[in-house]
C-alpha cells in the first residue's frame, strides 16, 4: 500500500507486545463476527440497517484518522468523497428500467444501460464499491494535489469549499444525480457481512499504513514539519497518500450506505453528517483508529437513544412533549466540553482498546513511530499558542 | 441586458455586499485576534432575527426593535466569548473552528427547541417595503437603499473606531503581535471583548438588514451568511477589516453579475463557482487581497 | 489493530492540566470500563424484542410525517386529523373489535430520513399499514418500504402520479397533479390570462410535474397560453431578488405568475414579489395550502391555488369535520391536509374492515376496491386497478390573506400521467 519513504526511519523488529497484539486483534475480530452473526440471525431490519449504518461511520471515521489524524492536516470535506462513492455506485447498479430518459436524460448511454442486475449481490456490490471508491479516490488525487499545499484551517476552509462544491454539483446537476430529492430505487445489496468485511480491510489497511514507513512519515510531518523534511520525508506526498487513502474508503462506505437504504439524498452528504463524523473522531482521539471505531459506534448509537427526546416520551406517569433539537444540543455541549476539557479526546493518537482484550500494560512505549524531536524544541505550524507570528 | 436592468442588479450587488460586510467584519476582527473563524457568528444573526420577531409581534416600533436586536446580539456574542471561546483561548486552530463549529449546531438547535422550526415573518417597517421609481427606468427599493446606506455609514464609524480610539489602536496592535502587545501593558481580555462586542453589534444590524430583505427569519437563517462572510474573509484576507469589507463587496458583485451573464444552465452552479474562486485565492494568495500575514503553506 | 501505546500525547494538545499523571490509572481504569460498558448496553439494547404487551392487541398504523422542516406547516395539521379520525374510529368501537393505534415518525422533511424511519415503523413497530406523507420526494423513498414488506400505504398528499409506479401496495388518497395543474390552465384560459412567467421549485417531485402537467396544458392548442420565462430555485432557499428581478424586467409583462412551490417557501416568494412591485395575479397548486402563506406573505390578495375539497366551502362533509376539528384541537382546519390525514385513517379502517383482516394483501385488495367511499375530501372509487381516484378540484383566491373557494371543477382535458 505504502509509498516507501526512503528516509523514514526503519520498522523495528516484531517486538514481543506486537505478537500479543495480533492475538488480541484476531480476538476482536471474532467477537465481532460473533456479534454480526447474532445480528444476522436475531436482528429485525431495522436493526441490521443499524448495525451497517455503525459499520459504514466507522469505516469513514477510520479513513478520516488517516487523512487527518496522522497528517495533522484536517479535512472537513470527507463527506464529499462518501458522496462521491455514493452516487458513483448507486449510478451503476440502479436498475436501468429506472434510469429512463424522464428520470435521469443526463446519463450517458452505456451507464443508462448497465445492468449489473445479473449479478449475486455481493459482487455486485463489491464491484460498484470499488469503482465508487476508486472514483473518490481519482478525485482525491485532482483535488489533494493542490489543496495539501495548505495547512491549518487553511485546509479546513478549502475542503469545507471542496465539499460545498460536491455538494451543490449533486444538487444541481439532476439529469444524472436527480438533484435534491434524492436517487431510489437503489438494489438493497448490503449486508451485515460485506459491511463487515469491508470494516476489517479498512481498519487493517490503516494499521498496516501506520507501521509503515510513509504513516511514519505521516506522523512525523505532523508532529514537526520542519523536522520531518529535514530528515527527507517529501511532506506533500506523504499528505496527499493519506488525502487519496481516506477518499478511497470514504468512497467505499458511500456505497456501502447507498446500497443499504435504497434511497440517498445530498442532505445526507452536508454539513450535518461532517460534524457527526468529526465528533466522533476528535472523542475517540484524533490519530487513534480504535479510537475512532470507538468514536463511531457511540456516536451512531447515542442518537438512537436520545430520539425519544425529539420526539416526546412517556416514562412511568410522566409525558414529555416533543423537543425537537434537544438531542443535537446535547451532543454538541458534549462536544464543545470535549475540546474544553479533553481536547485529544478519549484516546489521544494511543490505540487502546485491544489492550484492553490482551490485558497488557497500556503504558508501554512505542517505539520505532517516535520521531525523537519533541515539539518544544521546534514548534510546527499548527500549534501556535496565541499569536503564530510571535 | 438594459442599461435599467444593470443598473438594478448594480444596486442589488453592493447591497447584498454590504450584508455580507457587516458580517464578515466580526468574522476577521475576531480572527485577527483569535485565529479562531467563529463560525457561530451566523448564529448571532439569527438571534438578532428573532428578537425582531418578537418585539415585532409585541407591536414595537422598528427603531426600538432595532435597539433591542443590537443589544442582544452583542449580549450573545460577548457570552460566546466568555463560556465556549476562552477557556479554549491559545488552542490549535483546528480545535478553534470545530469548536466554533459545535457552538454553532447547540446555538442553531437551541433556537429550533425555542422558537420553532418554522419560518417567521420579519417585521419589515412599511417605510422600508417601497419602490422608488427613478428617471430611465431604474428602479429600486427602500430596502437595498437604507441596506447600502447603513453600511456606509457604519463602515465610516468602524473606521474611526479603528483607527481614532485606544481600543481599536489595541485591538490592531493585538492583532498584529499578540505577545508584544501583552508585553505593552495591553489588556488583551478587553480586546477580545471589544472585538466580540463591536462584531457582534455589526451582525445584528446585519440582521435587521437581511430580514428585512428576505422577509423572514428561521433558527437556520445564519447559515447563508455566514458562509459568505466566511468567503469575503477568504477573499479580502484573514485577519483584515479592510479586506474583509472589499471581499464582501467583490463577493456580492460576483454573485449577482454571475447570475446575470452565466448561461442559464450555469447560474445553478453559482455557489460552486464561488467556493471554487475560494480555493483557488486560498492557493494563489492564501494572505487574501489585503492580509498580511505570511501564507501557509508547505 | 495492535496494542501500540505512544505514551506522548499529541503537540497540539494545550499542555495538560495538573491532572495527567497521577490519576492516569483511575481513568484508564473507569475508561475501559466505559467502553465494556458501553458495548454491553448496546448489544442488549439491540436484542430486546420491541414493545410491550397491551391487554387489547392494538392494530397499529404507522404514520410518517414530515413534523419538522419544510413540510410541518402541513404535515402537522394532516397527523391531527388522522388523531382524529382514529379518536373517532375507536370511540366507536374500533377495527375488528380492535382499538387504532396511530405510530407517528419524524422524518425531518428529509429524504433519507424518511426512508429510515419508515424502516424503523415498518420493522422496530411492527405496523400493520401505513397512512402519511404529503409529498411525491418522500414517497418515493417511504413507499418502497412498504411495498418490499408487503404493506399497504396510503399517501395522504402527495400528488405527482408517478408514486403509484412504486408497487401495488401504494395508493393515493389525493387527485394527480396533472389533473390540478390541468384546472389551474383551464382557470387561467377563463380568466383570459395569455402569458405567464413560471419560477419553479427544481429540487422537488411535486413542483416539477406541477409545472411540467401546467405547461402542457397551458400552452396546448384550445388554450394557447404562453410561457416567457421559466427560472428555477431550490427548496429551502430564502432570496429570490435575482429571479424576481428578471421577472420584473420583463417586457411585456405577462399576465399572470405560476410559481411551483413547496409550503416552506411560497409565502416568502410572494411577499418578495409583491415588495419588488410584481403585482400579477400569482397562481399555484396545493403546496399553497398552508398558513405560512400568510403568515409570512402578509395580508396578500390576487394570489389563486388549486387544491383538494375538504374546509372549504360549505358542504356538510366539512363543516362536520371542522366542527369535529375544532372542538378536538381548538382551532378551525389550518390547511385541507388536515382533511386528508383524516380520510387516510378513515379509508384505511374502512378497506380493514371490508377485508376482515389486517393482511397486508387482503387489505391491499380491499383498498384497492374502494368504491364511493364518502370522504371529506370527496367521494373515493380507485376505478380500472388505478391507485388514484378521480376527484374534483377546488379552486381558492386569497384574499387579503383569507383562503376564500373560487369554484369546484372537473378539468375539460387531463394530461397524461
Amino acid at each position: 500500500m505504502a509509498q516507501g519513504v526512503a528516509t523514514a526511519p526503519a520498522p523495528p523488529a516484531v517486538p514481543e507486545r506486537d505478537r500479543r497484539g495480533v492475538w488480541a486483534a484476531l480476538l476482536a475480530v471474532l467477537l465481532g463476527a460473533a456479534f454480526i452473526w447474532l445480528a444476522d440471525a436475531r436482528f429485525n431490519g431495522y436493526r441490521q440497517q443499524l448495525v451497517v449504518l455503525a459499520l459504514s461511520y466507522i469505516i469513514i471515521a477510520v479513513a478520516l484518522t488517516v487523512t487527518s489524524g496522522f497528517t495533522g492536516v484536517f479535512s472537513l470535506g470527507q463527506i464529499g468523497f462518501v458522496a462521491v462513492g455514493a452516487y458513483v455506485s448507486a449510478l451503476m447498479s440502479i436498475p436501468p428500467q429506472w434510469k429512463d430518459d424522464i428520470a435521469l436524460p443526463g446519463l450517458p448511454w452505456w451507464l443508462a444501460t448497465l445492468d449489473l442486475g445479473g449479478l449475486p449481490p455481493w459482487l455486485g456490490l463489491t464491484l460498484v464499491s470499488i469503482v465508487g471508491a476508486l472514483a473518490a479516490a481519482v478525485l482525491a488525487v485532482l483535488v489533494g494535489a493542490p489543496l495539501m499545499r495548505l495547512s491549518g484551517h487553511y485546509v479546513a476552509v478549502a475542503t469545507m469549499g471542496f465539499l460545498i462544491i460536491v455538494y451543490t454539483v449533486i444538487v444541481n446537476l439532476d439529469h444524472v444525480t436527480s438533484g435534491a430529492r434524492g436517487l431510489s430505487p437503489i438494489p438493497t445489496w448490503t449486508t451485515l457481512w460485506s459491511a463487515y468485511v469491508w470494516t476489517l480491510v479498512t481498519i487493517y489497511a490503516s494499521w498496516r499504513i501506520r507501521n509503515s514507513p510513509a504513516g511514519r512519515a505521516m506522523i512525523a510531518s505532523r508532529e514537526n514539519l520542519l523536522a520531518a523534511r529535514g530528515v527527507g520525508v517529501d511532506v506533500l506526498r506523504t499528505r496527499l497518500l493519506a488525502f487519496v487513502f481516506g477518499a478511497f474508503f470514504s468512497g467505499v462506505a458511500g456505497a456501502l450506505l447507498a446500497h443499504q437504504v435504497g434511497t440517498i439524498a445530498p442532505s445526507q452528504f452536508y454539513f450535518k453528517t461532517t460534524f457527526l463524523v468529526v465528533t466522533m473522531v476528535v472523542l475517540g482521539g484524533m490519530g487513534s483508529i480504535s479510537g475512532a471505531v470507538v468514536g463511531a459506534v457511540v456516536m451512531t448509537i447515542l442518537p438512537e437513544y436520545l430520539r425519544p427526546i425529539d420526539e416526546g416520551f412517556t416514562l412511568g406517569g410522566f409525558t414529555s412533549p416533543p423537543l425537537y433539537g434537544l438531542s443535537q444540543i446535547l451532543i454538541a455541549l458534549g462536544f464543545i466540553l470535549v475540546m474544553i476539557f479533553r481536547p485529544q479526546g478519549l484516546f489521544g493518537d494511543r490505540e487502546i482498546g485491544l489492550g484492553l482484550l490482551a490485558r497488557t500494560k497500556p503504558q508501554q512505549e512505542a517505539s520505532g513511530e517516535d520521531i525523537a524531536l519533541t515539539p518544544e524544541l521546534a514548534p510546527g505550524v499548527d500549534e501556535a499558542p496565541l499569536d503564530p507570528r510571535a | 441586458m438594459s442599461f435599467a436592468e444593470l443598473g438594478q442588479q448594480f444596486v442589488n450587488a453592493l447591497s447584498l455586499g454590504s450584508i455580507y460586510a457587516l458580517v464578515a467584519v466580526g468574522l476577521t476582527m475576531v480572527f485577527g485576534i483569535l485565529r479562531l473563524i467563529n463560525f457561530a457568528h451566523g448564529e448571532v444573526v439569527m438571534l438578532g432575527g428573532f428578537t425582531a420577531y418578537f418585539l415585532g409581534k409585541a407591536g414595537m416600533p422598528f427603531w426600538l426593535i432595532a435597539i433591542a436586536a443590537v443589544l442582544v446580539t452583542t449580549v450573545v456574542g460577548v457570552l460566546m466569548e466568555r463560556i465556549a471561546y476562552r477557556p479554549i483561548r491559545g488552542a490549535p486552530d483546528v480545535s478553534l473552528l470545530l469548536t466554533s463549529l459545535g457552538v454553532s449546531i447547540a446555538l442553531q438547535n437551541g433556537a429550533m427547541l425555542a422558537f420553532g422550526n418554522q419560518p417567521k415573518p420579519f417585521p419589515t417597517p412599511a417605510a422600508l417595503a417601497g419602490q422608488n421609481q427613478l428617471p430611465g427606468g431604474l428602479q429600486i427599493s427602500t430596502a437595498n437603499v437604507v441596506t447600502i446606506l447603513t453600511a456606509l455609514v457604519l463602515m465610516v464609524l468602524l473606521t474611526w473606531f479603528v483607527r481614532g480610539t485606544a481600543t481599536g489602536t489595541q485591538m490592531r496592535a493585538t492583532a498584529e503581535n499578540a505577545m508584544a502587545a501583552r508585553l505593552m501593558g495591553i489588556s488583551i481580555n478587553t480586546v477580545i471583548v471589544a472585538a466580540f462586542v463591536v462584531g457582534s453589534a455589526l451582525a445584528g444590524v446585519a440582521a435587521l438588514l437581511y430580514g428585512a430583505r428576505v422577509g423572514r427569519v428561521q433558527y437556520d437563517m445564519g447559515f447563508i451568511p455566514i458562509l459568505k462572510a466566511f468567503v469575503a474573509t477568504v477573499i479580502g484576507g484573514f485577519g483584515s477589516i479592510p479586506g474583509a469589507v472589499l471581499g464582501a463587496y467583490i463577493l456580492g458583485f460576483g454573485e449577482i453579475f454571475l447570475i446575470s451573464f452565466l448561461p442559464d444552465a450555469l447560474t445553478k452552479y453559482r455557489d460552486a463557482f464561488v467556493f471554487i474562486g475560494l480555493i483557488v485565492i486560498l492557493l494563489l494568495r492564501p494572505q487574501g487581497i489585503l492580509g498580511s500575514t505570511e501564507p501557509e503553506k508547505i | 489493530m495492535t496494542e501500540n501505546d505512544t505514551a506522548r500525547q499529541r503537540p497540539e494538545a494545550p499542555p495538560a492540566p495538573s491532572l495527567s499523571n497521577d490519576r492516569l490509572t483511575r481513568r484508564e481504569t473507569m475508561r475501559r470500563a466505559a467502553v465494556l460498558g458501553l458495548g454491553a448496553a448496546a448489544a442488549a439494547a439491540m436484542l430486546r424484542p420491541a414493545g410491550g404487551v397491551a391487554a387489547q392487541e392494538p392494530i397499529k398504523i404507522g404514520q410518517p410525517y414530515n413534523l419538522t422542516g419544510d413540510y410541518a406547516s402541513i404535515d402537522n395539521p394532516a397527523r391531527d386529523g388522522s388523531a382524529l379520525a382514529a379518536a373517532e374510529v375507536n370511540a366507536a368501537g374500533g377495527v375488528l373489535g380492535k382499538p387504532l393505534e396511530l405510530i407517528v415518525a419524524d422524518g425531518k422533511s428529509d429524504v433519507p430520513t424518511i426512508a429510515s424511519v419508515t424502516k424503523k415503523l415498518v420493522d422496530e413497530d411492527k405496523v400493520v399499514a401505513l397512512v402519511g406523507l404529503t409529498d411525491t420526494s418522500y414517497m418515493r423513498a417511504a413507499g418502497p418500504v412498504a411495498q418490499e414488506a408487503h404493506l399497504p400505504f396510503l399517501d395522504v398528499g402527495g400528488t405527482a402520479p408517478v408514486i403509484t409506479t412504486i408497487g401495488d401496495y401504494i395508493f393515493m388518497l389525493p387527485f394527480g397533479d396533472n389533473v390540478q395543474a390541468a384546472a389551474g390552465a383551464e382557470f387561467a384560459q377563463s380568466k383570459g390570462w395569455k402569458t405567464t412567467a413560471m419560477l419553479v421549485d427544481e429540487a422537488m417531485d411535486y413542483t416539477k410535474y406541477l409545472a411540467k402537467y401546467f405547461e402542457e396544458r397551458y400552452t396546448a392548442e384550445d388554450i394557447g397560453g404562453k410561457v416567457v420565462s421559466r427560472l428555477a430555485y431550490n427548496i429551502g432557499d430564502t432570496d429570490f431578488s435575482a429571479q424576481l428581478t428578471e421577472f420584473k424586467n420583463l417586457d411585456p409583462q405577462p399576465d399572470f405568475l405560476f410559481v411551483s412551490s413547496n409550503p416552506g417557501e411560497i409565502g416568502t416568494i410572494i411577499k418578495q414579489a409583491r415588495d419588488m412591485g410584481l403585482n400579477q395575479p400569482i397562481l399555484g397548486g396545493d403546496g399553497y395550502d398552508t398558513p405560512l402563506l400568510a403568515q409570512l406573505g402578509g395580508p396578500v390578495s390576487n394570489v389563486f391555488f388549486t387544491t383538494h375539497e375538504g374546509i372549504y366551502g360549505d358542504s356538510p362533509e366539512a363543516k362536520a369535520f371542522a366542527e369535529a376539528y375544532a372542538k378536538q384541537y381548538g382551532k378551525a382546519p389550518e390547511s385541507v391536509f388536515a382533511a386528508l390525514g383524516y380520510d387516510g385513517v378513515k379509508l384505511m379502517a374502512d378497506a380493514m374492515t371490508r377485508a376482515g383482516s389486517t393482511d397486508g394483501a387482503k387489505v391491499r385488495d380491499a383498498l384497492g376496491a374502494t368504491k364511493g367511499f364518502k370522504g371529506v375530501t370527496g367521494t373515493i372509487t380507485y376505478e380500472n386497478g388505478s391507485h388514484i381516484p378521480s376527484k374534483s378540484v377546488a379552486l381558492i383566491e386569497v384574499k387579503d390573506g383569507k383562503n376564500e373557494l373560487l369554484q369546484v371543477v372537473v378539468p375539460k382535458v387531463v394530461p397524461p400521467a
